[in-house]
Formats: structure tokens, C-alpha cells, sequence
């Protein structure tokens, strides 16, 4: 079924940018700007046909979870300078990252679908102030640990009757003055990440001050010895 | 000019990579895998696009085969996945691809592919 969905959504971008790209000087101004439209609302609608596959794969139990040991720190700083051009100007993004943080055994791809997720979600509500990513590691011994990353935004925050259906599909909550992109799938998909990884995610979240996404995931661990307590703005 | 044979089952998508090469290079075309092995033999080209779900012989297998022939193995195939599925890409550099791009097609970044394993026309 996914490649039925997919194709004809790839052909409709593909020719759209092929002809903004070819003659998009030559059409008068509106008409080009029609075509962006059909552009975007194409980009949108691959965005949420891509997703709805990835969560319809996650609860169905089709997705393999590959753990594998790698550097958490190099991770948490790729995530953030990938989601860097998002940051709104008057906001900063920050990580802080707790000294014993070192490697972690567990599914990179996965983590990386929640991270990404939350540091986009807190990027997209939050117009002042900052976005800080935090990491840590609990727990220790044996190999065995909690490995907790948590986002915090100065945003406009969750209702608390709106923070029991956020994990829920389509489930966008309404606040502040303005409507934000979204396809209403990445929080259902983060927290189904988080269950396979036998982990979870929690929030806390004041309206008008700001939200903590934090997610949770037991991995096996490797200290990184002689490392100091980062805190780094990017 | 340099030459391009893309192996792509579907027209639309064929046409779509035939309107952004031919300025730039002589493009052939092949409708499935087993297609696109023949006229890998008969035309020699400079770099094959292969796409990786296609008909009769798939794009993993028809990777597999160009790159053990010997007077074919040394040219690069860029795979192209309708959805970066997990392991699609692994599963095309096992086959032997030389590179991988997933649709919807970043056309800068299909240019600097090209650019990479062919040079600058």
C-alpha cells in the first residue's frame, strides 16, 4: 500500500517543482505563487502520508528494533544542529548534557525519531526564550541505566484538560493566536518509539509558560570517563 | 556528453528524471531491471540511475549482477528508493549501489551526485 500512496504523491512534487523550477520566471507573479501552494499542500500531504505509514508500521509490531552502541553526546548534538534552522531569532536553543553521559546501547534510529520530534514540537510553539535539551543518565550499575533526555521550552504551553489527548492522533492543541504546521502524528509516533524501546515519555506543561517533554528509555550504558557537565548554546 | 541510463518502471517518473537530465546528458532509459541490464551491456554508460522496486529483475538484483561483470562493475549506480524505508539504503550499498537517494527527488542534491561521480560537464 505504501508505495501505491507514495508514487503519486512523488509524481505531483516532482513535475510541480520540475515546472517552478523550468518556468516558475516566466509565469505572472500569482501564477507562480498558485504553484507554490500546490507545492506546499503536496510537501504537507507526502509529510503525513509518510507518517501515518510509520505509525499504522509501529502498531502493527512491523518495525525491528536494531540497538546498537554509540556516543549519546555526538547524537544529541547532531540532533540539535539539525533542527538549528528552525529556531526562531528571538529563541535560543541550548543542550546541557550531565557529565556521566557516554555511550548507550540501544536503537539510534528510534531515539532519534523522538528526539527530533520533541526539539521540533518545542521549536514550532516556542516564539521567545529558549529551547533547552537536557541529558542525563540514571541509575547506574551493573551496565544497566535510564537514559532521559528532556526538552524544555519556553512556549505557549499545554491546557491541562489538553494534555491527556496530545499523545492521541490529530490531536493539535489549540493555543496562542496562531495555527502551526503540523501533520498532528509526531507525538503518537515519538511515544510508540518510546514503548518498543521499553521506555516512555512524559509530560509537564504550564499555558503561557512553557512545556518538558521528557523521554525515558533503560539502555545499556558506558560511562565516558573525565568528561565534564557540558553546557553549550548552538 | 556524458551518459545516463535510467532504470525506472514507471513513465511518469522517467520522464520526470529524463526533463531534468537531457540539457546536461545523453539519456537512456530502461523499463525494469532485466532491460536495464541489456542495455547496461550494449551502451556502456557513464552512470546508471536505478530505481529499486521494479519489475521482473529488481533493482538489488540487477545492481547485483552489473556489479559482477566485469566490463560493467566500474559503473556507478546511484539507487533510487520511492521511501527511505529502514535498511533501504543498506540494503542498496550491500547490492553494490555506489550511492542512494530516496523520492520525492532533491534535484540539487541528484546534480551534485552527478557532479560527484562524473564531473562537471
Amino acid at each position: 500500500m505504501s508505495h501505491e500512496l507514495r508514487t503519486p504523491m512523488n509524481a505531483i512534487l516532482g513535475f510541480t517543482r520540475l515546472v517552478l523550477r523550468r518556468a516558475g520566471d516566466l509565469l505572472p507573479e500569482r501564477q507562480r505563487d498558485n504553484l507554490v501552494k500546490v507545492r506546499e499542500s503536496a510537501d504537507h500531504l507526502l509529510n503525513l502520508i509518510n507518517q501515518l505509514l510509520d505509525l499504522s508500521r509501529l502498531e502493527a509490531g512491523g518495525v525491528e528494533v536494531r540497538p546498537e552502541l554509540f556516543d549519546v553526546r555526538r547524537f544529541i548534538k547532531a540532533c540539535c544542529e539539525m533542527v538549528s534552522p528552525l529556531v526562531k531569532p528571538g529563541v535560543q536553543l541550548k543542550q546541557e548534557i550531565s557529565h556521566e553521559v557516554g555511550e548507550a546501547n540501544t536503537d539510534e534510529d528510534g531515539l532519534r525519531h523522538i528526539v527530533l520530534n520533541l526539539l521540533g514540537n518545542a521549536i514550532k510553539f516556542t516564539d521567545v526564550g529558549e529551547v533547552v535539551v537536557h541529558t542525563r543518565v540514571r541509575g547506574q550499575g551493573n551496565g544497566k541505566a535510564m537514559l532521559v533526555v528532556s526538552v524544555t521550552d519556553t512556549g505557549i504551553g499545554i491546557p491541562a484538560d489538553a494534555i491527556a489527548t496530545i499523545f492521541e492522533e490529530f490531536q493539535q492543541v489549540e493555543g496562542g493566536t496562531q495555527k502551526r504546521e503540523g501533520t498532528g502524528l509526531g507525538l503518537p509516533i515519538a511515544r510508540k518509539w518510546a514503548e518498543l524501546l521499553g521506555g516512555s515519555i512524559a509530560v509537564e506543561s504550564e499555558p503561557g509558560k512553557g512545556s518538558t517533554f521528557t523521554v525515558t528509555l533503560p539502555v545499556v550504558y558506558r560511562h565516558q570517563p573525565g568528561t565534564p557537565t557540558e553546557s553549550v548554546g548552538v | 556528453m556524458k551518459r545516463i541510463l535510467i532504470v525506472e518502471d514507471l513513465a511518469f517518473n522517467r520522464d520526470l528524471l529524463i526533463q531534468l537530465l537531457e540539457d546536461n546528458y545523453v539519456v537512456l532509459t530502461a523499463a525494469d531491471g532485466a532491460e536495464g541490464i541489456t542495455v547496461a551491456e550494449h551502451e556502456l554508460p557513464d552512470l546508471i540511475i536505478m530505481d529499486l522496486s521494479l519489475p521482473i529483475v529488481d533493482g538489488w538484483e540487477a545492481t547485483r549482477r552489473i556489479k559482477a561483470d566485469p566490463t560493467l562493475h566500474h559503473i556507478p549506480i546511484i539507487a533510487l528508493s520511492s521511501y527511505a524505508m529502514r535498511g533501504d539504503e543498506e540494503k542498496a550499498r550491500q547490492a553494490g549501489c555506489d550511492d542512494y537517494l530516496s523520492k520525492p527527488l532533491d534535484e540539487n542534491l541528484l546534480f551534485s551526485k552527478l557532479t560527484k561521480f562524473l564531473g562537471t560537464n
